[in-house]
């Protein structure tokens, strides 16, 4: 177990920056989640923690300690592979043994370390079969207890679920933050998943184009995003968004395109008038409602029943598409006309220029 | 393809040994040897092909610059062996593909109790091509052969060579589909049963013919393979040399005498070392730009699949 | 499947069969047959009293049929018999020193990166393509300097010329295919050596055991650098000492009877080999 701290990193490949100026640092017993799209740069950023790459200038510090140029057995981290690579002549118990082969324990110790690494990720029984005799599920598990039986000072796991089936995924989830919470060991995990982000992450660190974008709890990340990409990235439906600028009258602050004028409550309503501005609203902070020169006129594309709530997929005015979340049973024609409001202390702005969150005189 | 060790230039790292290092210990002997025993022979074969080597009265090699090669393009049995190797080449290439892809077919098809039958069709690939001469020579020849045998069995007392001046090349080129099919239906075999059964349900409610299923379901996923193996079927056939020795000597007359087998010749029987030396580099040639065109008219078209 | 469907295959299985032995059983049943019953016209479809004089006399013993005739031991039976050890010698030592080599080879080709790469991938391919015969006067002159003709140790040099490079380019392919276990084994710590000697091999077990097949099938079928370098001397391979056979004084049913012989190792490995063969894929 060991606190971990990333300097100022920057990988290039080939001229090309792969991770950029990143600084992250990553707490004693903390499950963080590296998420973003592909070739964000998150893979890479996990391979120089493990050792499997080096950066071309910035540090790593394990405890305190600089480990930049050590080998990734010297880190004393473990690692779960995509699609859960295993050694595919050896057994699993041969592969769990892999782990320890060089460690210097007697061979009690290793004997007494596989049993109870097997035992705690419920493999025991599948210890003399091969990996190609294991399905998806059983291989993850042995990989997991690979991993764990060498007590690891970093746990680091690059999308090992991303090849298995969506019910399998959803119970080896839970699976892996019960068994990181019990022994408590730092753990990175990688996804692009942005469910599985919001699940299992103490905090999810959102990476693109080899910058991280924004890096907090589940919770900051969905109500608090930093970023235009994280607001649209997180959130199942994604976030809605609105163009228009912003401007001031009557010392109100308003929003204000061609089919609606808005007055910004919250925290926003210190911002600076701008000409263009994006606003963002949660679908499920979004209600059908009366028309009104606040409300905002849409047209029923789809409807989503998903037996708790409903999802309505709407063409909004200029042509975007405003998912909003009501209650289930709601049906209307494809084609009908809505109304649908929000309360704007709830809404987010961000500037379209910078892709950043509007500056107001509050916190931010 | 995503390469396990993708390691574009790395910053040191003082614990490993780097890939080139670790590469070069590795190949380095390996390397060393083959430049030695091959390289040498090439660069040797290049310095006699500017000499005219003579044995009698004494070993001696006067430099005649290019013309040796100059003397080659002259020659009238360079340009008709070469002619042959073509010819040879092409009937090979179709025949043993057209055969591969036949039996893998046939072998796809067999149920499961016939299995073992796959450990039959594979033995002719394990003939040497000498053997494979030796039996389609006896195969062949009048005297002994079943072009004979069949003729006979129908009623007639003549000998009937399937070793003709005519058509020599093309029974060659059969037997040497003989010997190298097996290999490529089972790589077309392989290729075949990756094809998720589902295509063939497909093309089923597509309501497509044999013909056609065959056509866009089976061919499309083994079209690489045949790519690969037309390029190494054309290789071999090119270098073809103890299979045409054994089975024809280049006869009749010289009706199957292909380059390798004129080269051959002149430089072991007519001992014009210089000459044969100029000649087999034309061959060289003639095999290298073969494999480059397959590759640039047929080969990058694969590869962007 | 169908009653026609069935019957077109089995019609083609008896095609594919009869393809496949006809070529071989023409000249094998030669073998059991005497001179006599060959120069019969039209060709006898079969040894109507089989016989086993050919094998008896091509290792040097007289056979004695039933009806009294004696067929004499061939003269050419020594070089059978040193053909054949000679065969069995070098094709095991060109077998063993090409897999030594090239599994290391393959390995750092296919899975690692590093500079000139490419271009020493194509000398080797190059290599392959190279005909026997340009290379032959060369080495010819060469060994006639060195005294290495008529010897061993020079016809598994050049034997190994031919092998090396064939065989890397296979398996460079099938290492290619293979999961990317490096990245495991360097988080358990192991070295690149240990890597390559007790992980990969033992994981690439079949690829390898075809690439020594295709190593030793390809030294025991090798006739060209044998006729001109060793034939008639100490060190004659099986091939060089069949073509006696052939060329010098014709006699079919030793040749024939000769050539199944030589043709057993090659049948009984691919008989057995013929599952993993198709595992090989193509670079």
């Amino acid at each position: 177990m060991a606190r971990i701290e990333l300097r100022n990193i920057v990988r290039t490949f080939g001229g090309q920056h792969a991770v950029q100026n990143l600084d992250m640092t990553i707490e004693d017993g903390e499950l963080l989640v590296l998420l973003g799209p592909s070739g964000c740069g998150k893979s890479t950023t996990m391979n120089m923690i493990a050792g499997l790459d080096s950066p071309t200038s910035g540090q790593i510090l394990f405890d305190g300690v600089d480990v930049t140029q050590r080998s990734p057995h010297e880190r004393n981290i473990a690692m779960v592979f995509q699609s859960s690579l295993l050694y595919p002549h050896l057994s699993a118990r041969d592969n769990i043994y892999m782990s320890l082969k060089r460690s210097g324990l007697s061979k009690q110790q290793i004997e007494a370390r596989i049993a109870h690494a097997a035992e705690t990720v419920d493999v025991t029984r599948l210890l003399d079969k091969r990996p190609s005799q294991l399905s998806g599920g059983e291989r993850q598990r042995v990989a997991t207890a690979k991993a764990i039986v060498r007590e690891p000072a970093g746990f680091l796991l690059d999308e090992p679920l991303s090849a298995l089936d969506a019910a399998l995924r959803l119970s080896l989830r839970a699976e892996l933050v019960n068994l990181q919470k019990r022994i408590r060991t730092t753990m990175i995990f990688v996804t692009h998943d942005q469910i599985e982000a919001m699940t299992m992450g103490d905090r999810i660190g959102v990476m693109r184009q080899g910058r991280l974008e924004q890096i907090g709890t589940p919770t900051d990340i969905y109500n608090r995003p930093e970023t235009l990409f994280v607001a649209g990235f997180v959130g199942t439906p994604p976030m809605n968004f609105l163009k228009g600028s912003l401007e001031q009258t009557d010392g109100k602050l308003w929003l204000v395109n061609p089919s609606i004028r808005m007055e910004i409550k919250g925290e926003f309503a210190s911002a600076k008038p701008m000409k263009n501005v994006v606003l963002g609203i949660r679908p499920h902070l979004m209600r059908l409602s009366e028309a009104g020169s606040s409300a905002l006129p849409l047209t029923v594309y789809a409807i989503e029943q998903l037996g708790n709530e409903a999802i309505v997929i709407c063409d909004g005015p200029a042509g975007e598409k405003i998912r909003v979340v009501t209650q289930a049973g709601f049906t209307a024609p494809i084609g009908a006309r809505l109304d649908a409001n929000f309360d704007s202390a709830a809404a987010r702005l961000y500037d379209p220029a910078t892709e950043r969150v509007v500056a107001t005189d509050g916190a931010n | 393809m995503a390469h396990p060790d993708n390691s574009a230039p790395a910053p040191h790292r003082r614990t490993e040994v780097s890939n080139l290092s670790f590469a070069l210990i590795i190949s380095i002997p390996v390397l060393v040897f083959l430049l030695i025993v091959v390289a040498y022979p090439l660069a040797y074969a290049f310095y006699l092909s500017f000499n005219e080597i003579r044995f009698f009265g004494g070993y001696s090699a006067d430099w005649v610059g290019l013309t040796n090669y100059a003397n080659v393009l002259y020659d009238p049995s360079f340009w008709s062996s070469l002619g042959r190797t073509l010819r040879f080449t092409v009937e090979t290439v179709i025949l043993t593909l057209a055969i591969g892809l036949g039996l893998a077919l046939i072998l796809k098809h067999l149920p499961p109790g016939w299995r073992w039958l796959r450990a039959l069709i594979i033995l002719p690939w394990a003939v040497s091509p000498y053997g494979a001469g030796i039996f389609f020579a006896y195969l062949g020849r009048g005297q002994t052969g079943i072009g004979t045998s069949v003729a006979a069995a129908l009623g007639s007392d003549q000998t009937f060579n399937l070793i003709s001046a005519n058509f020599v090349m093309e029974y060659l080129a059969l037997g040497a589909a003989w010997n190298m099919a097996p290999l490529v239906a089972f790589f077309l075999l392989a290729n075949m049963l990756t094809t998720p059964p589902r295509l063939y349900d497909l093309a089923k409610i597509d309501q497509m013919s044999h013909f056609e299923t065959f056509w866009h379901v089976t061919l499309p996923p083994l079209r690489f393979t045949i790519f690969v193996f037309s390029c190494i079927t054309t290789v071999l056939a090119m270098k073809t040399f103890d299979y045409i020795f054994t089975e024809t000597q280049g006869g009749p007359g010289s009706a199957s005498a292909v380059l390798t087998y004129t080269l051959y010749k002149i430089s072991f029987v007519n001992l014009d070392l210089g000459y044969g030396a100029a000649m087999s580099f034309f061959l060289l040639a003639v095999i290298l730009g073969s494999t480059g065109i397959l590759y640039f008219i047929w080969g990058r078209k694969e590869e962007r699949q | 499947m169908s009653r026609r469907a069935a019957f077109w295959l089995v019609l083609a299985v008896v095609v594919a069969v009869i393809w496949t032995f006809l070529p071989m059983y023409w000249t094998v049943k030669y073998a059991f047959m005497t001179k006599t019953e060959i120069a019969r016209f039209p060709p006898m479809l079969y040894p109507h009293a089989p016989n086993l004089a050919s094998f008896f006399n091509i290792f040097g013993f007289d056979y004695t049929a039933d009806n009294g005739t004696v067929y004499k031991a061939s003269g050419q039976a020594r070089q059978i018999i040193l053909g054949i050890r000679n065969s069995v010698l070098v094709a095991v030592i060109v077998t063993a020193v090409t897999t030594l080599v090239v599994v290391p080879l393959a390995y750092v080709f296919a899975r690692l990166e590093f500079p000139f790469k490419g271009k020493l991938l194509a000398a080797i391919l190059l290599s392959v393509s190279l005909p026997p015969v340009s290379t032959l006067i060369p080495f010819y002159t060469l060994y006639v300097q060195l005294g290495l003709t008529g010897t061993l140790i020079g016809l598994i040099i050049v034997t190994l010329t031919i092998t090396i490079p064939i065989v890397a380019w296979m398996l460079i392919g099938f290492f290619r295919n293979l999961p990317p276990v490096e990245l495991l084994a360097r988080v358990d710590g192991f070295s690149r050596f240990y890597v390559l000697t007790r992980i990969i091999v033992p994981m690439a077990r079949s690829g390898i055991l075809v690439a020594a097949v295709i190593a030793f099938l390809f030294s025991w079928n090798e006739y060209v650098y044998a006729q001109i370098l060793v034939t008639g001397s100490n060190a004659v391979t099986l091939p060089a000492a069949m073509s006696g056979f052939l060329f010098q004084v014709p006699e079919p049913s030793q040749l024939a009877a000769s050539l199944l012989l030589s043709l057993l190792p090659p049948f009984v490995i691919a008989f057995f080999l013929q599952k993993h063969i198709a595992e090989m894929h193509l670079a």
